[in-house]
């Protein structure tokens, strides 16, 4: 049991005078766990609805294994979707709705008997196989939408915001679940959604997508530690940005002038250009000192968050900073604070002018 | 004084009631009436007349033709009724909304009006007359409300539910016959049954577009010609029971469905 890989060429989308998906490129190893992120109308639904078949992209090609299924109708794809409602069949039962796609394949019947078991013992749903739909609950169906999907045994599971309509509880619940029986199908997962938390717990590739265009790719530790792009810093998590002119590189360490002073970076780039600088709020380490002459920032105010404590500080230039704090060791408002960080942990982000 | 209101409004509607059901109680109790006029004061009980209806090879005719009339209208009305709904309703068609009008119009025209029109088309055409003819005027008179009945079926949900059904590899068949008529057969039955109860009590088309088939409604006008008379009653009274028993089963069959589909 394992899945193909997938891969996108130049995939795109335009209605009329809307590009709804700008054209990309994208590899996906077999078995992956990826998750398509971004704010609504950043092309997500998009990109899921075109791998699923039920929209013609305007250009580009998708292939499952090798395989060109570009043209192939929803029917005939290695692909099955999670609606966002489910989609399940009121009419039926639990297990006839998890059956339906085996009916549609012709198997003996006892083989499609042991089938439906097995999946909805993965779901751990294994005594509701007779109860009507209706009377189950938003995680329940939410169970047996993916089992119905996963009986055909796809190539490629595509899940449109599946946990969008559940509570908070049940959506932190159903995520392990989720990651759970994705690696127990070994089959690749392509998950939309908006959460950026769903994201960094589930993935093991995020697209983080933003106006139809692809703004970053990659697993979610590369993706926070070192975002490709200013609407990635800030989209996934936290950041700090700092605009500046570069005006050193060296051993692979870029150095920028800001309006508060020099600071380093991994990356390249090239002397006298515009760049930005992103450094989570947790690598920012903030040094109390009296000479309020040679300290451009001052600490603004203070939040208590129980293993943390966000620190905002504010130069006299207007540039807000933000920082995570040990409770242990947050300054006090009013004290003037220099910002510090190891170059290591801060990053150069494309887009270095304000879009 | 609010006694007094909960009184009066219980009398209104007594009064309402009685207004529409005492003429089918009267017609009821003196189906068992024991003598030649159906007139006060009651004597019997007895069901000599409706032994004497069962009886009557002529009724049973009628009834026979009554039945293959309604069967047969009701079947082809529904058939059109769900197709036309199910394109007008799951597919956006340029001018959709006037050929819904178009469809519902027949349920105001007069049903003599569509009778008259279709005698002379027949003539002209030197098309035979007989229950063919009544059938049609039938499958006019009950489209449009098995039109009406069967789009209420037809909603965006269902056309998900197609669209997921495909994705899971099912044939056109397949999703037409477990997913569309899965999701839709309890309207599809319900307008059959409607459809069946005003066939099976229509009068004037079916008297104007028919020869020699005669009807139950027709027997029973061509009775009350010769005199009222308690076997008219037990007809009418055998006729009223089995239209209730269709409307009943109408009722059952649409609104528990319905009720159940929108509930927790």
């Amino acid at each position: 049991m394992s899945g193909s890989p997938i891969r996108l060429e130049g995939l795109g989308k335009r209605y009329q005078d809307l590009q709804a998906l700008h054209p990309l490129d994208m590899e996906i190893p077999s078995g992956s766990y990826v998750v398509l992120l971004g704010p609504s109308g950043s092309g997500k639904t998009t990109l899921l609805s075109i791998l699923g078949g039920f929209v013609q992209p305007s250009s580009g090609k998708v292939f499952i294994g090798g395989r060109d299924i570009t043209d192939l109708p929803p029917v005939k794809r290695p692909t099955t979707t999670v609606f966002q409602d489910y989609a399940l069949f009121p009419n039926m039962s639990v297990g006839a709705n998890v059956r339906f796609g085996l009916d549609a394949r012709r198997q003996p019947v006892d083989e499609k008997d042991r089938r439906v078991k097995q999946m909805l013992a993965m779901v751990g749903l294994n005594d509701h196989a007779d109860r009507r739909i209706d009377e189950l609950s938003g995680g329940q169906r939410q169970r047996v939408a993916l089992a119905r999907a996963l009986a055909v045994e796809p190539e490629l599971l595509l899940l449109d915001e599946p946990l969008g309509a559940l509570d908070l509880h049940l959506r932190r619940q159903m995520q392990d679940e989720l990651k759970r029986i994705q690696t127990q199908s070994g089959r690749s997962f392509i998950h939309v959604t908006h959460d950026q938390e769903e994201a960094m717990a589930l993935a093991d590739l995020v697209a983080v997508m933003s106006e139809g265009r692809l703004e970053d790719f990659g697993p979610p530790e590369q993706l926070y530690s070192r975002p490709a792009t200013r609407f990635s810093a800030n989209f996934l998590g936290e950041s700090n940005l700092m605009e500046g002119r570069v005006s050193r590189v060296q051993d692979g360490i870029t150095e920028l002038e800001t309006a508060f002073g020099t600071v380093r970076a991994q990356g390249q780039a090239s002397v006298g250009e515009k760049a930005c600088i992103c450094v989570r709020p947790e690598r920012l380490n903030l040094s109390v000192s009296d000479d309020a002459d040679r300290i451009p920032f001052q600490v603004s105010d203070t939040v208590f968050q129980g293993t943390f404590v966000r620190v905002r500080i504010v130069s006299q230039g207007g540039t807000t900073l933000l920082a995570k704090v040990a409770p242990e060791r947050v300054p006090q408002i009013g004290s003037f604070v220099q910002p510090t960080f190891d170059p290591a942990h801060a990053s150069l982000v494309a887009g270095g002018a304000s879009r | 004084m609010s006694v007094l209101k909960k009184a009066l409004s219980a009398v209104v509607l007594l009064v309402g009631f009685a207004f529409i059901y005492l003429p089918v109680i009267v017609l009821a109790v003196f189906s068992f009436h024991d003598g030649r006029a159906a007139v006060p004061p009651f004597e019997g009980p007895t069901l000599r007349w409706y032994a004497e209806v069962l009886s009557d090879p002529k009724v049973g005719q009628a009834a026979l033709n009554s039945i293959i009339l309604g069967l047969g209208s009701s079947a082809l009305a529904t058939v059109l009724a769900f197709l036309a709904a199910y394109g007008l309703g799951r597919y956006r068609v340029a001018g959709g909304e006037v050929l819904k009008g178009a469809i519902l119009l027949p349920m105001n025209i007069s049903y003599l009006v569509i009778g008259i029109g279709l005698l002379i088309l027949f003539r002209n055409a030197q098309l035979p007359l007989g229950l063919g003819a009544a059938g049609l005027a039938h499958v006019i008179m009950t489209l449009p409300l098995c039109f009406a009945i069967c789009l209420t079926a037809i909603t965006p949900k269902q056309v998900r539910l197609e669209m997921a059904s495909r994705d899971l590899g099912a044939s056109q068949f397949m999703v037409l016959r477990r997913v569309t008529i899965g999701l839709a057969w309890p309207a599809i039955i319900a307008a059959f049954f409607l459809a069946f109860t005003l066939s099976w009590d229509e009068f004037i088309m079916t008297y104007l577009l028919t020869r020699f088939d005669v009807t139950i409604p027709i027997t029973i006008w061509s009775m009350l010609r010769t005199g009222l008379n308690p076997a008219t009653n037990a007809l009418g009274v055998l006729v009223f029971g089995f239209s209730l028993i269709l409307f009943v089963m109408f009722e059952i069959i649409y609104f528990r469905k319905s009720a159940r589909r929108t509930g927790p």
